[in-house]
């Protein structure tokens, strides 16, 4: 019996352009098998770059939006983002839930760097990956080029790999095979 | 190679120690957490971590009360300080105790795995050399006496076939060369392992005593004789007897000795009956006995009786290379037995340890390094922590016969700067060198003031 496809609601907040949308939305679709649907995250609910500039916090965007998630929801925000341990991170996740967040603020590729858009667009695909990885219950993954690799640094999440090593894709086929996955901690 | 580090994350705010055990645990480490200061010295004491992770402000004990309480149970383990309240106070006061790092709250995650994971190989780095030294120290090593000394090892080797039989040793050498050791490894080594070992110092028995304490004597032999007692001799049947300071035996006791030593038979004092007791004899002396013998003041018979196998155990100047192996084999006997955090010798204060005459040898040596790690307020001995008499530079070599040019000139040049508090011009002028020549010595030498003068 084929796996149900995972159905994931992908939202953008903030100045997060919707060709960064649609590039992530196309990677989640081939590496995931999931149905994605895009939309633009309502403006009342402040999950973009607040006007003064200031950090949000990772684990209070995932807890607004967990309330009324129906499918597995994914934020992306041109927010910077911090948990109260750690100075900044690139995405956060709430295990099992599933909602994830990915921020962009970090990702852009210097000025100078002909890749621009595109480069910003693979980057956030990637994080976008590892932190649904999370959601769908991974740890990190030791395999050098596994999405679900550790990355501290932007050069860190270029070296990544555009897919899941073999024992995190198994994972991820029985998570999917077995339904709708239960709410677990939140990783970064 | 994380899966086997472990670290301790101590914070009694739920969210922030499960949010680092998280973090850390998705680096690969092994991780366990605590809720407070003594929780955490519980968990350290049942199982120690390889690093420790310390909220500065805890209710009851605060991170630095509980590094210095897990400091004081000897531990090395390198410890982070993380706080959200952070000032130049509590980072000095956290470097006092011996903090490896300070992180401000929230951590920079780049920072923190690069920090951790530092600190980790860093401990790695140094349980490996430990093991590596110990492995090393063992090859040096027979029973209880440690040397990579030639003259050593050759006696290693001698003993180590002497024990095999029964035949009677010798042990000859100053004060404090460990003469009464090399006995005990005869005995351990030998196939009377399992038997006694008794010894007896002959400079501290009067005469008249020592023939009841060597023989034993019957009940009622003398006046103060109510029971039966049973001499030294007899009491290590089967096993080992130790002679020391046998140059102390008095002429009549010598007889008695050369007679038991021809016969292996005694009989108590006040007693009939002959005993025959199966004893080996080992016998020390710090005294020159072949010339006590040309004087008279010693049997020859019994000298030749007693000089079967003849070891002679060279003084600490003449074995100067084990003077680093044994002051580090002091250092962590008796770190270990006071339970202090003292690491390692500083290469300065080595090098006055490596330079002093040794008047009372191995011994001496072992009396130092005790004081030293008695008195030292960090985890390295440093020259303040040497007795006084040892940092003053005619303490350090001799001219004596043994003493190479090189020795002497380098004590000359120390001597010279201590008594001129260290003038580079007055001393060059004495010496009748150039400044730059001096200079060049005193890098060449290792040379360190020790006392600064001050202005």
């Amino acid at each position: 019996m084929a796996a149900p496809t995972p159905r994931i609601d992908l939202m953008l907040a903030g100045g997060v352009t919707g060709e960064v949308g649609a590039r992530v939305a196309q990677v989640v679709t081939e590496r995931l098998g999931a149905q994605v649907s895009l939309s633009r995250a309502p403006a009342a609910a402040a999950w973009g770059k607040s006007p003064d500039g200031a950090q949000r916090d990772a684990g209070a965007l995932l807890e607004s939006l967990l309330a009324g998630a129906g499918e597995t929801r994914l934020l992306l925000t041109d927010a910077d983002l911090c948990t109260p341990v750690l100075q900044y991170v690139f995405g956060a996740a709430r295990r099992g839930a599933t909602v994830a967040v990915v921020s962009l603020a970090r990702l852009a590729a210097p000025a100078a760097d002909p890749r621009g858009p595109a480069l910003l667009a693979e980057r956030a695909g990637k994080e976008a990956l590892h932190e649904l990885g999370h959601g769908f219950g991974l740890t990190h993954c030791r395999e050098p080029h596994c999405l679900m690799r550790l990355a501290h640094t932007v050069q860190q999440v270029d070296e990544r790999g555009n897919d899941f090593c073999s024992a995190c894709r198994d994972h991820l086929n029985e998570v999917f095979s077995a339904g709708p996955t239960q709410p677990g901690g939140s990783r970064s | 190679m994380n899966g086997q580090t472990r670290i301790l994350v101590v914070d009694d705010e739920l969210h922030m120690r499960s949010a680092l055990a998280d973090w850390l645990g998705d680096e690969g480490y092994d991780v366990v957490t605590a809720a407070g200061g003594e929780e955490a010295i519980r968990l350290f004491g049942e199982r120690p971590a390889d690093l420790l992770l310390l909220d500065l402000k805890m209710p009851g004990i605060d991170g630095i009360e509980t590094m210095r309480r897990i400091r004081t149970i000897g531990s090395s383990v390198p410890v982070i300080i993380i706080t959200a309240y952070a000032t130049i106070e509590t980072a000095v006061a956290a470097m006092k105790v011996g903090a490896a790092d300070y992180l401000v709250k929230p951590v920079n995650p780049e920072e923190l795995s690069v920090i951790v994971r530092k600190l980790v190989t860093h401990q790695q780095v140094l349980q490996e050399n430990i093991a590596l030294r110990k492995q090393l120290e063992k090859s040096y090593e027979f029973h209880d006496l440690l040397s990579k000394n030639a003259r050593m090892q050759e006696i290693f080797s001698l003993v180590r076939s002497a024990a095999q039989s029964s035949a009677t040793v010798l042990i000859q050498g100053e004060s404090g060369t460990g003469k009464e050791l090399v006995a005990r490894a005869i005995h351990r080594a030998s196939d009377r392992a399992k038997g006694p070992f008794l010894a007896i110092s002959c400079g501290a028995l009067a005469e008249s005593l020592c023939e009841s304490e060597l023989f034993g004597h019957e009940k009622g032999a003398f006046t103060d004789a109510k029971f039966l007692k049973r001499g030294k001799i007899e009491l290590a049947d089967k096993g080992t007897l130790f002679f020391d300071e046998i140059g102390d035996l008095g002429p009549k006791m010598q007889v008695d000795l050369l007679r038991f030593l021809q016969t292996r038979e005694l009989q108590r004092v006040g007693g009939n009956e002959v005993l025959r007791v199966d004893v080996r004899v080992v016998a020390a002396t710090n005294r020159p006995l072949e010339h006590m013998v040309e004087e008279g003041t010693f049997r020859r018979d019994l000298y030749y009786r007693l000089n079967v196998i003849s070891v002679f155990l060279p003084p600490l100047r003449e074995r100067r290379e084990d003077i680093p192996l044994l002051g580090d084999h002091f250092l962590r006997w008796f770190a270990a037995h006071t339970r202090k955090n003292v690491e390692r010798i500083s290469s300065a204060a080595m090098g006055i340890l490596a330079r002093y005459h040794w008047p009372g040898n191995v011994r001496e040596l072992e009396n130092v390094v005790e004081r030293a790690v008695v008195l030292c307020g960090s985890n390295l001995i440093t020259p303040e922590d040497l007795p006084e008499p040892l940092r003053q530079p005619q303490a350090l070599v001799e001219a004596g016969p043994d003493a190479t040019l090189e020795a002497v000139e380098r004590a000359h040049i120390e001597r010279v700067l201590a008594h001129n508090g260290w003038n580079i011009q007055r001393s060059a002028e004495i010496l009748g060198i150039d400044r730059m020549t001096l200079y060049r010595k005193i890098r060449r030498f290792n040379l360190v003031r020790t006392k600064p003068v001050p202005g």
